[in-house]
């Protein structure tokens, strides 16, 4: 079973910093291809759309139960990799000695090892090792990739899923022997998890680049205590749920007609169309569908 | 903060007052190309600028996701295939209905804005960006009205930098700079 813990009430043996000087964060925003305009302070922070953000003050993560064995990092060792990056955001100082309004929940392992968002059925915020193949076309370079997935009306994170590309890639851990710094890697994942983009901040964890060998993505600086304190202000009422959206699933969902609301896919770009969040779900018409042949079978057995 | 951040920042700063598109520059974690792998890597290099878009939800190994399918208008050929006046690229996130994904470290095309674009050809025809956003660069000008190339918006973390990057070598540069950097790269990388 999930073994939830609270981050926050061991972290604050590690904060880094407080929310007191530059301010130069940017969150993540709901920007479509023809919607955004530069930041008049930041040509890569978009504005325009609205930020995203999770609704309740309690999200939760979980780790697939594989670790990267091509890696020679078990799954314990990837949970407290992972847990620790998210402690160290949830431990900086908001002021007054105040935290972050936001619990992150440890559920432990799950067997999914898909980036996925499921419209109807569970779901699960999940980590996890790409050892065995990595299937996006002309990416070998890139070390880890974070979806987030969102309501494009409110900005509410419904869904994120970070996979580290260990297969073509030296993901190491520890102080030694350092390559490709698992630690600094998730630390700047979580980030994103989190709701934030990149910082314009040029010392700022959100905006570091670091050489392989190195491990200064894992320490946070100012500008990102300011980041995430602007998106969890400290006191702020929300509901707590750290359950995902539709609930928690350790497994994959399968098959795919089981998991969202309809079967036709396609859509113009901000049109509304199929796939919609709130839409009426395909039981509504697999019911009808039902009555209607046993209607039709009744009618013909008469 | 060192001079030549400094001076990058600067003329970021000067380039968000233009009145071109731009994006946000949020991110994965990338290894840094150098210009002539990324060349070797596509089937064409070009100059573009993003007409339509229209996404969907498909299956990439056995995951769900949303795909973005950009129409773009071919304005010139850098080096490579000529494939015609307008080329279809797939991009991963989008927005399907009230759904919408963002994939950190993903090429994000702006609609109407000009770009350089490196685009590769998966098994099926398709057009992607090369090694993601470090195939895309916006075009954008200078307070001089000089059009230079940008990273592209959600620009990945690059890890190890090199200094012989791609997006070191392009970042800043003239669009006329960047065309002939590329056209050189890729005639090395198939030498």
């Amino acid at each position: 079973m999930r073994a939830a813990s609270v981050l926050g009430l061991c972290a604050a043996l590690l904060v880094t910093g407080t929310a007191t000087s530059a301010a130069a964060f940017c969150r993540t925003t709901t920007c479509g291809p023809g919607q955004c305009t530069p930041s008049a302070d930041c040509d890569y922070c978009l504005e325009g759309g609205k930020p995203l953000f999770w609704a309740s003050r309690c999200v939760s993560f979980s780790v697939h139960q594989a670790g990267s064995p091509l890696r020679g990092i078990d799954f314990e060792t990837a949970r407290n990799t992972i847990a620790g990056s998210y402690a160290r955001w949830m431990a900086v100082d908001c002021g007054g000695g105040n935290g972050p309004s936001l619990q992150v929940y440890d559920y432990g392992a799950v067997s999914c090892n898909r980036q996925e968002y499921n419209q109807r059925v569970g779901n699960s915020n999940i980590w996890m090792f790409r050892d065995d193949y990595w299937p996006y076309v002309g990416a070998a370079s890139t070390l880890a990739l974070t979806t987030i997935t969102f309501n494009v009306k409110t900005g509410e994170i419904f869904d994120a899923d970070v996979e580290v590309n260990s297969l073509q890639n030296s993901i190491t851990v520890g102080d030694t022997g350092v390559q490709a710094d698992l630690d600094s890697i998730v630390t700047h994942e979580a980030g994103h998890f989190l709701g934030l983009s990149h910082s314009c901040d040029t010392d700022a964890t959100m905006y570091a680049s670091y050489k392989v060998g190195q491990i200064g993505l894992r320490t946070l600086e100012p500008d990102d205590v300011a980041g995430i304190c602007a998106l969890f202000p400290p006191g702020s009422e929300r509901p707590c749920s750290s359950e995902p959206r539709h609930g928690f699933s350790s497994d994959c969902c399968s098959p795919r007609s089981l998991c969202d609301r309809t079967q036709k896919d396609s859509s113009s770009c901000g049109a509304a169309a199929t796939g919609a969040e709130g839409q009426s779900s395909p039981w509504w018409l697999l019911g009808a569908l039902g009555l209607a042949a046993a209607s039709l079978g009744r009618r013909r057995r008469r | 903060m060192s001079s030549s951040r400094r001076a990058v920042l600067s003329w970021l700063l000067c380039a968000a007052g233009s009145a071109t598109w731009a994006g946000r520059a949020a991110a994965s974690l990338a290894r840094p190309l150098e210009l002539e792998p990324l060349c070797a890597m596509s089937r064409v290099a070009l100059v573009g600028r993003a007409l339509a878009a229209e996404s969907r939800w498909e299956t990439i190994g056995e995951q769900r996701r949303i795909i973005t399918t950009t129409r773009v208008h071919v304005e010139d050929v850098i080096a490579g295939s000529d494939l015609g006046s307008e080329v279809l690229v797939r991009t991963l996130g989008g927005r399907v209905g009230d759904v919408g994904q963002i994939v950190h470290g993903e090429a994000f095309l702006l609609l109407g804005e000009r770009a350089v674009l490196l685009l590769m050809e998966a098994s099926g025809g398709a057009l992607h960006v090369s090694a993601m956003a470090q195939g895309h660069y916006p075009v954008r000008n200078d307070p001089s009205r000089v059009p230079r190339l940008a990273r592209s918006p959600r620009m990945p973390e690059l890890v190890g930098r090199t200094g012989q990057s791609a997006v070191e070598r392009l970042h800043r540069q003239p669009l006329d700079e960047g065309r002939r950097r590329i056209a050189e790269a890729w005639k090395h990388a198939r030498r």
